[in-house]
């Protein structure tokens, strides 16, 4: 019969599905470098521009008081002709407010806006825009420092047709303190650079980057701009652009250095919103496939669907494995071995080759890099480890969460070199 | 090449921290190793030459990789041939089509009609370097005003 073999099917399914998904994503950086990225000059010396249209920075602070002086002091510091910049301080507690009144006081083109409540980055965003005089706009977060060339990367795109929407830039992360943060900056290389590239190649791509993203005003204007109840509006802005039939382009020359969690808890929490962010927009646009014309978005859908009930299996069959240590289980329920012989030599060779080639495509953007790598090339077994136990946790908070709720939430530890001074 | 922004403190952290991460990672390069086994036994058969033939050659020891090689890169193939020529049809049939989007910018008067505010009043405050903004219990905006930062109550 052929259920007999489910057990065998299912084993197979929680093996192969992260193993092609690398390789995939491998191929498609691979043809992005190679058609697109090697030919470009190198990120400090960005490509002479038809036109520099005006630009505004949105910059939404919630307590950044520790970080808001050197994120809008690089800003200050831009090598593009026309821009200005709006803060916006979403109501915070501490002393943001007086320090964005202080730095619009002496500089002209700096404008503070003052939320009188917190109302979360979506609405502080949106907020932003009602009061920039801007066709395109560049967002990002209150304590990330933006490369001096990231405008003109970005803006060249929108330059090149009315079609794109929005672009992505690349965060690199800046506190490499402990282990964690080491991780993370083979992470955003070598798992997420190389998942933006390869979902470029496709032609959509599941999120911008919520920390470095430019939009164009009309295209946010016509989906009605930022949601405020999705825990991740960057998420969630991606899709509403792109099924109005936007592009969203990905731009790795457009650096952006970046603060991220040092500490487990810091990540997990943050780990977890992203995971509850990626089920929310799964259940708020599932009517794309009643739409032939949002068909391009299916693909990125379908994939999402099958990562989240990888994560379930995937846990199950862990659970199993253990349980079947204790206790002596049916042959059905029985798992043998979590990794099973040469599979695993294949699975490790993913690892190294998924190293090699993010270390080749990423060392035009930090070369010193590589020896990060070499401590951890077994880094994506975590990650895929790491992703599936915050699905596993973050899809019911999608599920039971109450959809009216205005989502405002507090960004995690930033590195433990801010320990002594961070907030609660 | 020095980059200052870059923050490498080591330092800072407890001795938990230290300690912790370091077991993470022995965790893991043991887990990593251990994918690798049947690769170190193949060698460490090799080097008793005898048992390598016996299990590679005679026993056919050798198939299941092959086997396994040999599937992984035909699909592996196949998932790049669909992506990349995916990518090659839709980039050579849409390379200069904007067929579903508008082409304007969004003006003043649109912005303002969205958000219940006065299109003059809006275009003033855009002009403005300080701005307050209020909102309703439910989370609406109901207000922007110029404020001036040095009698500013928050």
């Amino acid at each position: 019969m052929w259920y007999q073999d489910l057990p065998d099917l299912v084993l197979g399914f929680t093996f192969y599905y992260p193993l092609f998904m690398a390789y995939l994503w491998m191929a498609g950086a691979l043809y992005y470098y190679f058609s697109k990225e090697r030919k470009e000059p190198l990120y400090g010396s960005p490509p002479l521009l038809p036109e520099y249209p005006h630009v505004s920075v949105l910059v939404p602070c919630f307590n950044e008081g520790d970080n808001a002086y050197e994120t809008i002091g690089a800003l200050l510091k831009l090598n593009y002709p026309n821009y200005d910049i709006i803060a916006i301080n979403d109501g915070s507690s501490d002393n943001t407010a007086a320090i964005i009144d202080d730095i619009a006081s002496k500089h002209p083109n700096v404008k503070a806006v003052q939320l009188a409540s917190n109302q979360g980055k979506a609405m502080a965003l949106t907020v932003g825009a009602i009061l920039s005089s801007s066709e395109f706009l560049v967002c990002i977060d209150g304590d990330a420092v933006l490369d001096p060339n990231c405008i003109t990367w970005m803006m060249r795109h929108f330059i090149s047709g009315p079609r794109v929407g929005a672009v992505t830039g690349n965060p690199r992360i800046r506190n490499r303190s402990t282990m964690l943060g080491k991780l993370q900056v083979g992470e955003f290389s070598s798992v997420i650079g190389l998942i933006k590239r390869a979902q470029r190649v496709y032609g959509r791509v599941f999120t911008v980057s919520g920390v470095v993203a430019a939009f164009r005003k009309s295209a946010l204007h016509r989906v009605g701009y930022w949601s405020t109840n999705m825990v991740t509006e960057d998420i969630d802005i991606s899709w509403k652009l792109q099924t109005h039939y936007y592009d969203v382009r990905y731009e790795p020359n457009a650096l952006c250095w970046i603060l991220m969690p040092e500490t487990l808890r810091g990540l997990w929490k943050q780990r977890v919103r992203w995971a509850q962010g990626g089920a929310e927009v799964l259940l708020k646009f599932k009517s794309i496939f009643l739409d032939i014309k949002k068909r391009r978005m299916w693909p990125i859908y379908t994939e999402l669907v099958i990562s989240i009930i990888w994560s379930y299996v995937i846990g199950l069959i862990f659970l199993l494995w253990a349980i079947g240590k204790f206790i002596e289980l049916p042959p059905y329920l029985h798992i043998n071995t979590i990794i099973p012989e040469w599979n695993g030599v294949l699975l490790a060779m993913t690892c190294l080759l998924q190293f090699a080639i993010s270390l080749f495509i990423d060392s035009r953007y930090e070369p010193q890099n590589r020896r990060y790598f070499y401590w951890m090339i077994w880094y994506p077994m975590l990650f895929w480890m790491l992703s599936a136990a915050t699905t596993i946790v973050g899809l019911p908070a999608a599920l039971l969460k109450d959809r009216n709720k205005r989502a405002t939430w507090v960004s995690p530890d930033r590195g433990i070199h801010q320990k002594k001074t961070a907030h609660v | 090449m020095y980059n200052p922004l870059i923050i490498e403190a080591p330092e800072l952290q407890s001795h938990a921290q230290r300690y912790g991460w370091s077991s993470v990672t022995l965790f893991f390069w043991m887990l990593y190793i251990y994918l690798w086994l049947p690769f170190i036994t193949l060698i460490t058969w090799w080097i008793g030459l005898k048992i390598f033939h016996r299990q590679i050659i005679e026993l056919h020891g050798y198939e299941g990789v092959i086997d396994k090689l040999g599937l992984y890169s035909v699909i592996v193939i196949i998932l790049s041939i669909i992506l990349i020529g995916w990518a090659r049809i839709e980039n050579y049939r849409f390379k200069d089509a904007a067929r579903r989007v508008g082409r304007n910018n969004v003006s003043i008067a649109e912005v303002a009609k969205t958000f219940n505010q006065q299109e003059s009043q809006l275009a003033q405050l855009m002009q403005k370097k300080s701005v307050i903004v209020y909102f309703s219990e439910q989370g609406q905006l109901t207000e922007i005003a110029e404020y001036n930062r040095h009698t500013r109550q928050i």
